[in-house]
């Protein structure tokens, strides 16, 4: 990973008002994530993994510290970096085609353009449904680009909607828990699905998810973030921070992945990150970051 | 029969509906009947003769050779239509805004919320004052009693789209307008026919009665004065008229809301 990280982040915190006091969710997480990097982010529920991804997609900004996003701090949400949320995924009045196809067209045209220009807009258009319907077919979807997101399936749902964020070769994919609400069958399939969209496209990827085994089956690197870490001082507990990272034992093939036996690493990683044993303070865990810059 | 919610067998609806119906008109014929025999000219509750003489009068045209009952009827739907459209953009515009500015919605919200909280039929009199005997009265009643409920009721609409969408929506390149226009507007479009739909009979609640102390022409107007001289075969008519009109306004908007707003259907 000599390039520069495509993500990087530098001690960002981020609290909330309350009341008089504050929430203290993020205490200097710092993470660099490389290009077509998957990385999976596991930690207990609340404990601020959404959080940290909405400071990376710009909806809320870190109170301290930097995003910096192919090498751009991060203000605001922009195509660069492409979401996928566990519910409310799509738009429900388009059809899957038209959910995909519509970030070509906001991107790539504007409100005045689409007035004014309307025989150069109709151009695109139809060059923008033809790239859509092309992904869509890669994604096996061919026979239900014209559903509405409400005729197809959970499964379904969750395929075209990462093919709307693919679609537009975003810098860095933010998935959050995006098989969070889907059955378990369903799931395999689109854990399969993902990979198969990492090999088709090399997105650069931040999974969150709270199932560790998906985490170590889908990543390259796992990462956790915890607020059990033992805070040294009388201050109150800061947040949550990094508590575990790395690399996952490369594979070479599918078929490996799907044999490989990670119970030790599961293990390795529910105590460090879920429910540890003691809390410990920073330094002593750190035994288990590897690539944390 | 008086199991809750236990369904009944179809010939039994249309029995019961059917029944409803003919005593109705069976318990009016009867107090028609007994009005007729105290007094053969009573004009109070029409027979069936009364009613078909009332109907054939319809189109008979007055002095000025004009027929009464089309002038009545293009006034009031025009009335009607125009502030129906009028409030229902006003409103679906004003809403939409408010729902995604909070600037604006901190703006225009107590005004709106005063506003709907005043009885327009109480305020006939003071824009009677204020206005005069025009077109304009029937207009501002109409906008006065609607705009500041739908409006409100659209705003709220605006703000229960998920954030989630906005948020998606400008990660992939959607400039505010674009958000506002294309996501929140698309989104609540649905919310503003039904609003529409809802505030029809409110619609024609105030302007019928604006029409009555304030028209010279209209539907209103009409059944004021022949009711005064108890013409009341005429009355009828006009009544089942109007109610015939909000039936097919219905239907219309059923229509619309299955071919603009397909989506909100199959959800
Ligand atoms: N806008 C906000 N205002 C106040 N508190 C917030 C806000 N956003 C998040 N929090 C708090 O931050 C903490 C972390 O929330 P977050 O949703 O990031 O957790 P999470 O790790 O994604 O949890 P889950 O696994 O349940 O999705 C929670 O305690 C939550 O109450
Ligand atoms: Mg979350």
């Amino acid at each position: 990973m000599s390039e520069s990280p495509v993500v990087d982040l530098q001690k960002v915190c981020q609290w909330f008002p309350k009341g008089d006091g504050v929430v203290r969710v993020l205490h200097n997480v710092s993470l660099a994530m490389g290009k077509q990097e998957v990385v999976s982010l596991v930690g207990p529920s609340g404990c601020g993994k959404s959080t940290l991804l909405y400071a990376i997609l710009g909806t809320q900004p870190p109170k301290s510290g930097t995003v910096l996003v192919a090498g751009r701090e991060v203000k605001t949400p922009g195509p660069d970096r492409g979401i996928v949320y566990q519910d409310y995924s799509l738009f429900p009045f388009l059809t899957a085609l038209q959910n995909v196809a519509l970030g070509l067209l906001l991107h790539n045209t504007s409100f005045p353009s689409r007035t004014f220009r309307p025989l150069k807009t109709w151009r695109l258009r139809r060059e923008f449904r033809e790239r859509a319907e092309d992904v869509l077919e890669k994604v096996g979807l061919k026979d239900h680009m014209h559903k509405l997101p409400s005729e197809l399936s959970g499964g379904q749902r969750q395929r075209v909607a990462i093919a709307q964020a693919v679609i537009m070769n975003p810098a860095v994919l933010l998935l959050d828990e995006p098989l969070g609400a889907l059955d378990s069958t369903t799931r395999e399939q689109l854990q399969m699905f993902i990979l198969e969209m990492v090999d088709l496209f090399h997105p650069s990827i931040l999974f969150v998810t709270h199932d560790v085994e998906e985490a170590l089956f889908l990543g390259d690197r796992v990462v956790g973030l915890s607020q059990h870490w033992k805070h040294e001082g009388d201050d109150p507990h800061p947040g949550a921070t990094i508590v575990y990272d790395k690399v996952v034992p490369h594979s070479s093939s599918l078929e490996d992945k799907r044999q490989a036996d990670f119970t030790e690493l599961v293990e390795e990683i529910r105590r460090s990150v879920y429910k540890p044993p003691q809390l410990l303070p920073l330094h002593e865990l750190g035994r288990h970051i590897q690539r944390n810059p | 029969m008086f199991r809750v919610r236990q369904p009944i067998p179809r010939w039994q609806v249309v029995v019961l509906g059917t029944l409803s119906i003919a005593l109705a008109l069976a318990g009016y014929l009867y107090l028609s009947y007994r009005a007729y025999g105290r007094n053969p000219d009573d004009t109070t509750v029409p027979g069936l003769s009364k009613l078909v003489q009332g109907i054939r009068g319809l189109f008979e045209s007055n002095r000025k050779g004009e027929i009464d009952f089309f002038m009545d009827l293009r006034a009031t739907s025009l009335r009607f239509l125009l502030g129906l459209a009028l409030s229902s953009v006003i409103s679906a515009v004003l809403g939409v805004l408010m729902g995604c500015l909070p600037a604006v919605e901190a703006f225009f919200r107590p005004p709106l919320s005063f506003c709907s909280k005043l009885v327009p039929m109480a305020m006939l009199s003071v824009f009677f004052v204020m206005i005069g005997l025009k077109e304009t009265l029937f207009l501002s009643i109409i906008l006065f009693g609607i705009v500041p409920t739908l409006t409100l009721s659209v705003c709220n609409a605006a703000k229960k789209v998920p954030i989630q969408l906005v948020h998606k929506s400008y990660s992939l390149g959607a400039s505010p307008m674009e958000v506002i226009w294309l996501v929140v507007f698309r989104m609540v479009f649905p919310d503003i026919l039904r609003g529409a739909v809802l505030s029809s009979g409110p619609v024609l609640n105030y302007l019928i009665a604006a029409e009555t102390i304030a028209a010279d022409v209209g539907f209103g107007y009409r059944i004021r004065i022949l009711s005064r001289v108890l013409e009341m075969n005429t009355v009828f008519i006009y009544l089942v008229v109007l109610a015939l009109g909000g039936y097919l306004m219905d239907q219309l908007f059923k229509a619309g809301n299955r071919t603009l707003c397909r989506w909100e259907e199959k959800r």
